[in-house]
């Protein structure tokens, strides 16, 4: 039996809301039992997008994360809910049952991730199935996965060594959106945002772009060094939430520079001129 | 997704150019398109002209569009005297989350995209984006309701502070499918609807380009209470 997972690469998302939309498209107004009622036609995120922008102007970057049920292994609904209204399927997906869970309102609550919905007219709690209708039909993935116009979204059985979801995580990189919950959650994240340092160096003398000049970062124990591309930009992308960083600046024939920062928020350091050294 | 067909075969433009074969995109419009020339490009010289033959021979005289663009300061724009009653730029491109005013209907599910609409006291307004430094010194906080104005119009927007504008500049899609106005059938009326390019000139690019100029359009912002 299968057991099914969803990776989720920030990295290739550029927030087109197109799963969101497929989501919609699949369930309002559509019932699945006796996997799912209809998702009532506004007010639900069963594939939520919380949009976090980094950085000032003119340097912001942009993560679109995208939140929908986890579909735990060790899931806070399924203890919840009273005579398995909340319950695992053997391939792994967590299923509200839409019958049973009728008028228990706890349900929504007991999800710290808050991607369980309340549907007043039916009275009834809801969230992603992961298209299990369609699984259950011989689909390969869910909805939002197949729209994905640039694959930011890898679904499988996470335990078929051969499957493209078990080759990615095999590399050892992707994380759970919040691992202190420790609900063994199967919707993992790929380049979940952290901090950066960025900047941009200028030559004083003559008021053009900086290139090529080594810029170091030292902080958190270790030391990375980069050089300004052609507009004098550098950026250290990835690193730890409020801590203290040092940004060394060097170039040949002009004064070195160190500025300290602090990575409560993403920083940048907007304009740094360099000024000639004396000989 | 909509899958291609199979064989398919790319065609990226102007690649038979560079790689000096002859047209094979489907360029009507080009006047060698099937004749001995048809490997240049349908400029006067066959090549790629910095400076155009072609508008130097028909309107040499058009100051706004010279046969060799730069920058020309705007009718409308930040160092023009109306800048004074109106301080900001606002820019209004087409719209990412629906196909001009298609698919944009009332009631639609891109409404709760935030960067589309955004829901406030009962009703669906137009995202107008707004750098952190204008809306703080209007006392306009995220998605707030504002109202857009200038002399032509007034518009009613949810505003959505962020840093991807540059400051002194408004960033809002046109095409919003709704046109909302305060008093029907009356022009110059406030419009809820978020159709901001109500505020934007009708005029052309030059009296030979015959292109809309939105983009050159001066407003400002307050926030609103009804």
């Amino acid at each position: 039996m299968a057991r099914y997972g969803l990776l989720i690469d920030m990295n290739r998302c550029n927030g087109c809301y197109g799963c969101f939309l497929a989501c919609r498209d699949e369930f309002c107004g559509n019932d699945y039992l006796p996997h799912s009622a209809a998702q009532p036609y506004s007010g639900h995120f069963w594939m939520r997008i919380v949009e976090r922008e980094r950085g000032a102007f003119p340097k912001v970057k942009m993560a679109y994360i995208r939140i929908p049920c986890m579909h735990c292994d060790d899931a806070a609904c399924a203890k919840q809910g009273p005579n398995s209204a909340v319950y695992k399927r053997p391939d792994g997906i967590v299923i509200i049952d839409p019958v049973k869970a009728r008028g228990h309102r706890e349900i929504v609550n007991s999800c710290p991730y808050r991607v369980i919905y309340w549907n007043e007219e039916k009275q009834l709690p809801q969230k992603c199935t992961f298209c299990a209708h369609l699984l259950d039909q011989g689909w390969k993935e869910p909805r939002c996965v197949e729209i994905c116009p640039t694959n930011a979204l890898i679904f499988g059985d996470l335990d078929d060594p051969d499957s493209e979801i078990a080759q990615r995580l095999a590399a050892g990189k992707a994380e759970v959106l919040h691992p202190e919950y420790g609900m063994q959650e199967k919707v993992l994240y790929l380049g979940l945002p952290r901090r950066f340092v960025a900047g941009s160096v200028v030559f004083g003398d003559t008021d053009k772009c900086a290139a090529n000049v080594t810029v170091t970062l030292t902080g958190e124990g270790e030391q990375k060094t980069t050089k300004t591309n052609n507009y004098g930009d550098f950026e250290f992308e990835g690193l730890a939430k409020d801590k203290d960083y040092t940004v060394q600046i060097e170039h040949r024939g002009y004064k070195p520079k160190k500025l300290k920062t602090r990575t409560k928020i993403d920083v940048y350091l907007g304009d740094i001129v360099l000024s000639r050294s004396s000989h | 997704m909509v899958p291609l067909p199979e064989p398919y075969e790319f065609k990226p433009a102007f690649r038979w150019y560079y790689e000096g074969r002859t047209c094979d995109t489907p360029d009507t419009l080009n006047p060698k398109l099937g004749t001995d020339k048809a490997h240049e490009l349908g400029t006067y010289s066959g090549k790629i002209e910095f400076s155009s033959e072609d508008l130097k021979k028909h309107t040499p005289d058009d100051k706004e569009r010279p046969p060799v663009p730069h920058y020309i300061p705007s009718w409308e724009g930040h160092s023009s005297p109306l800048a004074k009653k109106y301080p900001l730029q606002m820019i209004s491109p087409h719209p990412r989350y629906s196909f001009h005013s298609h698919f944009d209907k009332d009631g639609s599910w891109v409404n709760d995209i935030p960067a589309h609409r955004q829901f406030k006291d009962g009703y669906y307004y137009w995202s107008v984006r707004i750098h952190p430094r204008d809306a703080e010194a209007r006392g306009i906080k995220h998605g707030d309701v504002v109202r857009l104005y200038n002399d032509r119009a007034s518009v009613l927007c949810a505003a959505l502070i962020t840093e991807r504008v540059r400051p002194g500049v408004i960033h809002s899609y046109c095409s919003s499918g709704k046109y909302d106005p305060s008093e029907p059938g009356k022009a110059y009326t406030l419009d809820r609807g978020g159709c901001v390019n109500l505020l934007t000139s009708d005029r052309l690019m030059s009296k030979n380009a015959p292109g809309m100029a939105p983009n050159s359009c001066l407003i400002e912002i307050e926030k609103w209470e009804a």
